[in-house]
């Protein structure tokens, strides 16, 4: 396959496909290539907080300021991705006692709307929440559903006539000279390769920035910053609560859906590829958990799973760096004497749409053309049945008559995803991989994390896609050890029932340990269209 | 009121043990906080995943509850279970040292030592056409995919897939195995599901196998009733809890117990009480409201951690949560540091064999919990199913065989 595009964007993370929506609703020709599945890296493994800037109005005053704008800009531009939550700062005993005040003013010069609430109010709010807190802040914090998110974006370049494939992984940056002319690589879904002419990349690969850039013979120092989150089997506020104390890890509990996220670590990792999640890590946020919700040990962990940040190493003496401490963008003409690549690293979900605006600002400089930015007023759209909360699902199953319909029976119970969803969802993307369906639709996020749907799920891939039974059932096992991962770092209490449970059903009522499958096949029927 | 004796625990080992000692006359009160693995197991008695060598080898172990009851016992325990399910005509066939080989709802197979005769005709030995019915609506049971996998393997020459609807259900929601073996045990239903299907199984193969919903009270009834109008064999596929036929096994258990004079109290959280080397009580408490019983001998069936009778801890530590007995490991550390870090408790390969699934109970001979140092902990405590240290009951396929060989090893001494 050979193509050529204006603007090429490698990454599809919310920094790639804000960077092409930004670029096609400019009038670019443009194409974002995402080696992996929407959300697959970073952006679909962060904790969902879409920041009110005040983790940051002490340490970083111009991220806050950041946060703040873009966090009420997001909140018209996406309204079907966010939930508008609120969040506290609370004081625990365990946090210094001058911070709510030093608090108080650095948010006022970094003008991060704030409301300082009676303990009563914040206790009768989140009764859950540690009742020896001293000061409670209101803040404009949100949460923010990432898949959604990211799917609204990628309609949002669609929409605007770009492109967004899937699975396509670059290996080689083609140079003519000092100049970047394109990129080459291989669709993962089809084993082809392709070709991809154009007149700039944008690098948008996070914490993979470092590797893209070695490509083009460029030397950019991204270490990869592990962050661990747990999600909680529970809402158990209904509040983002954050602590008041210097950040440090697991100090926020956001509530998602029907669950609660407590976040996060911070520990540099070798490679943004190869980490694991350490019992310590698990003990430590259980613990901090307990500081900011009493008894927070005694609900089920549902699972744990870790997100890479980008954290850009600038190196002065070669770096034109524009950008804030926050975020960096680089241009590897100044930098390297490289031509047609611009690099965007570090920074935030909550400030993506702005890293997408300066990038491609800096794209049009490069490209020597003059065209303002359109995103900070179009509205993403919500399409289709990608977007959805747990309490729609409900009434829609509720009000359809007959209650239960034989041709749609609910395939999820945890998340209430049906038969029908799924293979309207299957027949779009074509995509045989169970745990796509998951990032879609929420099949097998919840409290059985999949014990019951994963087979139900395999049966209805292998029908619709009329994949064999060595596909079907290769499916089936890599979807249960993917949910595996998340499991076992949690696994003591509730979590022990659930895997016996789950491993009665797979291994001795179904038998799939004696399955021939082909491990590790990624098969696809026919190709992906994007 | 005192008992002769005191059985923690409703599983099939806990029931049998019960039954058994009913039968031999004595009195026994049977506490249980809620069902056991019968409701989410196949309903199948499996005594070992392969054949005979793999067997003795088992049962030469000398940390294996196998090895300890011996080879014999296992045997004399599955006869009798096979002669007391005889008696209330359900009657289960094979024996141990054989192996049934099954189909599963994905179209692997499973082995299965004792079956029920709604499995018989999905005997895979056998290699007459078969077809499975796709039934239309319900989701735990894909004919289609069980098919396409079967035929892989190639076992069985001719197979087929045969889409089947059922007479709209009555339910205001999904159906589960139960709320339609509930309706297989009616006869009038039966006669509608006979008139459905009738005209699209006249060209099918002879050997029909459905999702095992055939009926909870009825179902050799249910099943001679469909085979006998329809012309052909039908045969039961364990799918997704619950498990119907485990919950026939399960019935049929408790009956026995009951009519043979045993009492039966389900629903309580039980703690049981030691002192001076034995067992003095055990209080069952139903939502605050705490009874005391006590009992010349106890015998705890409260399952492993599938169950709640063990349960493993954030901080690393393991217990038995009836009468928090040490828990012991087949690491070489035994007792002293038996479980290492939570994160060795598990192997990073979900289909693996988990090391935490051989943590229990260390027992004596006679099936005493014993300390560290190896001595009885209580006299007049035994220990029975899968509370017991030293077997992974999942990937040896032995859960049965070791429920009801340690349940007739104590009674039967």
């Amino acid at each position: 396959m050979k193509l050529s595009t204006e603007i090429l964007i490698l990454g599809g993370g919310a920094t790639g496909l804000g960077a092409g929506w930004d670029a096609a609703l400019r009038g670019f020709k443009t194409l974002v290539l995402e080696k992996g599945d929407l959300a697959h890296g970073t952006s679909g493994r962060y904790h969902g907080l879409l920041h009110s800037g005040g983790r940051y109005v002490i340490r970083d005053p111009q991220s806050a300021r950041e946060c703040a704008e873009e966090n009420q800009r997001l909140r018209r531009l996406m309204p079907s991705a966010i939930e508008d939550t609120g969040g506290f700062f609370v004081s625990t005993p365990h946090d210094p006692a001058d911070y709510a005040d030093q608090f108080i003013e650095a948010a006022r010069q970094c003008q991060v709307p704030f409301t300082e609430i009676k303990i009563s109010e914040a206790l009768q709010r989140e009764p859950l929440l540690n009742p020896k807190i001293s000061r409670a802040i209101h803040v404009n914090d949100a949460s923010c559903d990432s898949f959604d998110a990211l799917h609204l974006l990628a309609n949002g370049v669609r929409a605007a006539g770009g492109e967004v494939y899937l699975r396509h992984r670059v290996d080689q940056i083609l140079k003519d000279g000092d100049r970047v002319v394109g990129v080459a690589g291989e669709n993962l879904a089809t084993g082809e390769r392709f070709t991809i002419y154009c007149d700039i990349i944008l690098n948008c690969s996070g914490a993979w920035a470092g590797h893209i850039a070695s490509l083009a013979g460029c030397e950019l120092k991204v270490t990869a910053g592990k962050g661990v989150m747990i999600a909680m089997n529970s809402r158990l506020v209904n509040t983002v609560i954050n602590r008041l104390k210097p950040p440090s890890d697991g100090d926020i509990i956001v509530p998602v859906g029907t669950v609660s996220v407590i976040g996060t670590t911070d520990t540099a990792v070798p490679s943004p590829d190869k980490y694991s999640i350490e019992d310590w890590e698990i003990d430590l946020m259980m613990n901090e958990g307990e500081q900011l919700i009493p008894s927070f040990k005694n609900f089920r962990a549902l699972r744990a799973w870790a997100g890479v940040r980008p954290l850009y190493d600038h190196d002065t003496s070669k770096d034109s760096r524009v950008m804030t401490r926050a975020h960096s963008l680089v241009d590897h003409e100044s930098r390297d004497g490289v031509n047609g690549l611009l690099s965007m690293v570090g920074g935030k979900f909550t400030t993506f749409r702005l890293m997408a605006e300066q990038l491609v600002d800096k794209a049009c400089e490069v490209l020597k053309t003059d065209r303002k930015c359109l995103t900070a007023s179009n509205i993403l759209e919500p399409s289709g049945t990608k977007l959805h909360s747990l309490t729609k699902r409900l009434a829609d199953i509720e009000h359809q008559s007959p209650i239960s319909n034989p041709q749609s029976p609910t395939i999820c119970e945890c998340e209430l995803v049906t038969r029908e969803q799924i293979e309207t969802h299957l027949k779009e993307s074509r995509s045989p991989i169970l745990n796509d369906l998951r990032r879609d639709l929420r099949l097998g996020m919840g409290p059985c994390q999949s014990g019951f749907c994963a087979y139900r799920a395999a049966g209805i891939i292998h029908e619709t896609l009329n994949l064999s039974a060595t596909q079907s059932n290769a499916q089936l096992l890599q979807f249960l050890q993917e949910r595996w991962k998340g499991e076992r770092p949690v696994m003591w209490g509730h979590s022990l029932h659930s895997l016996e449970l789950n491993l009665n059903i797979y291994k001795t009522i179904l038998g799939v340990d004696s399955l021939k499958t082909e491990q590790e096949v990624e098969v696809y029927p026919t190709e992906r269209t994007s | 009121m005192a008992y002769d004796l005191i059985v923690i625990g409703c599983g099939l080992s806990g029931l049998y043990a019960g039954a058994l000692a009913a039968r031999r006359g004595k009195k026994v009160l049977l506490l249980a906080r809620g069902v056991g693995s019968t409701h989410i197991g196949a309903g199948t008695i499996d005594v070992v995943n392969g054949d005979k060598p793999t067997l003795s080898l088992l049962t030469r172990s000398k940390s294996h509850p196998y090895g300890i009851i011996g080879s014999q016992t296992l045997k004399d325990a599955v006869d009798q279970f096979k002669t007391i399910c005889a008696e209330h005509s359900y009657p289960l066939h094979g024996e141990v040292g054989k192996n049934f080989k099954l189909p599963t709802a994905v179209g692997s197979t499973r082995h299965a030592c004792l079956i029920p005769e709604t499995m018989l005709a999905g005997n895979l030995s056998r290699k007459e056409d078969l077809a499975l019915a796709n039934i239309h609506g319900f989701r735990d049971f894909n004919a289609h995919l069980a098919i396409s996998t079967l035929r892989v393997q190639s076992l069985i020459p001719n197979l087929q897939v045969i889409d089947l609807h059922l007479p709209s259900a009555p339910f205001h929601r999904d159906s589960y195995a139960t709320d339609l073996a509930h309706l297989f045990d009616k006869p009038d239903y039966r006669a509608e599901v006979i008139a459905l299907w009738k005209p699209w199984l006249k060209d099918s193969p002879k050997r029909i196998g459905i999702p095992a919903i055939l009926g909870l009270d009825h179902s050799l009834e249910a099943k001679g009733h469909l085979e006998s109008e329809l012309g052909i064999e039908l045969f039961e596929i364990p799918i997704l809890p619950p498990s119907v036929p485990g919950m026939r096994l399960f019935n049929l258990l408790r009956d026995d117990f009951q009519n043979h004079g045993g009492r039966f109290i389900m629903g309580p959280t039980v703690t049981g009480e030691i002192e001076g080397g034995r067992v003095v009580s055990a209080s069952a408490d139903m939502n605050g409201h705490i009874k005391e019983y006590k009992a010349e001998q106890y015998i705890l069936a409260c399952g492993g951690f599938l169950n709640g009778g063990i349960i493993g801890e954030m901080d690393g530590t393991v217990r038995e949560s009836i009468f928090n007995l040490p828990i012991a490991s087949d690491r070489p550390e035994g007792f002293r540091k038996p479980f290492g870090s939570r994160g060795e408790w598990t192997n990073e390969v979900f289909l693996a064999s988990h090391p935490y699934a051989k943590f229990g109970l260390s027992v004596d001979k006679n099936l005493r919990p014993i300390d560290a140092n190896g001595k009885v902990i209580a006299e007049n405590l035994f220990a029975v199913g899968s509370v017991l240290a030293g077997a992974d009951r999942v990937n040896e396929g032995s859960r049965e065989g070791i429920e009801l060989g340690t349940a007739w090893k104590v009674i039967s001494g």
